[in-house]
């Protein structure tokens, strides 16, 4: 479905190219999920910016990028803006600077839709509202009355996806989603996104720096580290034989939290 | 017993139309106390009033009623405060020697030797004194400002979610070196904090709060298994599914 290849980007500064991302490869079947782990400043959220193209001027993008065939780096922009939105939708880290406060939800909502799916707006509004009930976001109608500043984080973040559900991609990356939101609205937005894995089988990139996340969702996982790929395998492999050493300092010092909160909450701990 | 917190109450104005105004309350009679090197961890979610509260006991804000009692009197504070995000609480034009002897007297000012001792004591050396926050990473300049509020040498320190905006993995080394700090100078923090990982880790006693009040107390940590507030219990079972799903306790019991 989705094949990277050599994929490098630079920044263009004044002494030349700045190499960001390097030489990372690789790829992903349909209905699957890739889980991209690495600290900030790894090049996790670059890479998914270079395949979505929301890179400016600035940033020189190298490789291949072959999407169902197609590779993206080289269409021109008006197809490749039609693949993105419709074919694979983004969930970004903080959904409250994503709307605009100025005008209602439903205004941006059948804004974007309309730019991709060719139907009168009663259709539309039909279809967002069913995608809000799959998302157990009830009384669709007068959410979409209100203004972002009216909700919460965790809403307006599954807004969002119910936004990519309606708009039926195959791929959906999602950049830290649940970073910027407290635990128990990430749980259910978890929840949420294993819903719309197992009901529409969509195939997802799914990026955090929080491997707790990461496990519940994904299939395969890709460390990164200052811009390269250090270790990708199967969670289960990743997690209990890491081979970069960047990977098992990141599960050391997370099992060292871990062991902290799990010996505090636990009655018999490790019984 | 250093910080003796009681009975805060604190609302603020909202206007309705052109006239009359209501008090939206956000703190409802809170009342908490911390012990010479105790830390003390007060977790609740965003809005729930914790960082009002936090402002109240540092003195930037004043209480509606009640009174915020240091060390035995109202007067004389010893006492700091790190902020979460680190690159608005250093002046960006400012080098990090400059950033560290901001709180101090004139004439500590000039102690070169003294500024080195305190990047020392949170893990950097010298060589940072003549840097820019920007040329600094987030772990590294939120150490910076960890040195800085240990300059006046203080008894307490005030965290405000000074690690929730790091990596997990530059979190830990933060939670260590407080932990470090703590145990060589006895110092009290109240660690205000969302995420009840971190508090696992630093805190003697928690404190859940939910829309202004104290729902719940956990005289130690080790107890934290037996809250009984429905909020805390939602809190504790929504970290341990996100935290820990079934495959990584076996990894974590090896």
């Amino acid at each position: 479905m989705l094949h990277v290849h050599n994929l490098t980007i630079s920044a263009r500064t004044r002494h030349g190219l700045q190499p960001l991302v390097k030489d990372v490869s690789f790829s992903l079947e349909t209905n699957h999920c890739l889980g991209i782990l690495g600290e900030s400043g790894s090049g996790k959220s670059l890479t998914c910016k270079a395949l979505m193209g929301l890179l400016g001027d600035e940033f020189d993008v190298q490789g291949e990028v072959l999407f169902q065939g197609q590779n993206l780096l080289t269409l021109p922009e008006h197809k490749r803006r039609k693949i993105r939105g419709k074919e694979i939708c983004m969930v970004i880290q903080n959904a409250m600077t994503a709307f605009n406060p100025l005008f209602t939800l439903k205004n941006q909502l059948l804004e974007t839709l309309r730019t991709h799916l060719d139907k009168p707006d009663s259709m539309l509004l039909k279809r967002m509202l069913e995608a809000f009930e799959k998302m157990n976001l009830y009384g669709g109608e007068t959410l979409l009355l209100k203004y972002p500043h009216q909700l919460s984080g965790g809403m307006l973040q599954r807004v969002m996806i119910a936004l990519c559900i309606a708009l039926n991609p195959v791929m959906i990356i999602a950049d830290e989603p649940t970073t910027a939101i407290d635990v128990v609205n990430q749980v259910e937005i978890i929840q949420e996104l294993k819903k719309v894995r197992d009901l529409f089988h969509t195939t997802m990139i799914f990026i955090s720096h929080d491997l707790g996340v990461l496990c519940q969702l994904c299939d395969t996982l890709m460390v990164m580290h200052e811009g390269q790929k250090v270790e990708q395998g199967s969670v289960q492999e990743v997690i209990f034989a890491p081979k970069a050493p960047q990977t098992q300092m990141l599960i050391q010092t997370r099992l060292e939290l871990l062991r902290a909160f799990h010996a505090c909450t636990e009655v018999a701990p490790c019984s | 017993m250093l910080l003796r917190v009681t009975d805060i109450h604190k609302g603020y104005a909202k206007s309705k139309g052109f006239f009359g105004k209501t008090i939206t309350p956000v703190l409802k009679g809170v009342s908490l106390e911390v012990d010479y090197g105790e830390c003390v961890g007060l977790i609740g979610e965003s809005g729930s009033g914790k960082s009002t509260l936090g402002k109240i006991i540092l003195g930037v804000e004043k209480p509606d009623a009640g009174t915020v009692v240091f060390g035995g009197n109202e007067g004389k504070k010893e006492l700091s405060v790190v902020f979460q995000d680190y690159t608005s609480s250093a002046n960006p034009r400012l080098r990090v020697k400059h950033v560290l002897s901001e709180p101090l007297k004139e004439r500590a000012k000039k102690q070169r030797a003294y500024l080195g001792h305190l990047l020392h004591e949170v893990g950097l050396d010298e060589s940072f004194l003549e840097r820019f926050p920007h040329q600094l990473s987030g772990g590294q300049l939120q150490r910076v400002c960890i040195a800085r509020a240990l300059a006046t040498k203080p008894k307490f320190i005030l965290l405000d979610e000074a690690v929730s905006s790091l990596d997990v993995s530059v979190q830990l080394q933060i939670l260590k070196l407080l932990k470090a700090l703590k145990e060589k100078y006895r110092l009290s923090y109240l660690f205000i904090t969302h995420d009840l990982m971190s508090v696992t880790y630093l805190c003697d006693r928690v404190i859940f709060f939910k829309e202004g009040n104290i729902v719940e107390t956990v005289s130690h940590v080790s107890a934290l298994h037996g809250v009984k507030d429905p909020y805390s219990r939602a809190l504790l079972n929504a970290v341990k599914t996100m935290e820990i799903p079934d495959m990584c306790r076996a990894k974590l019991c090896q």
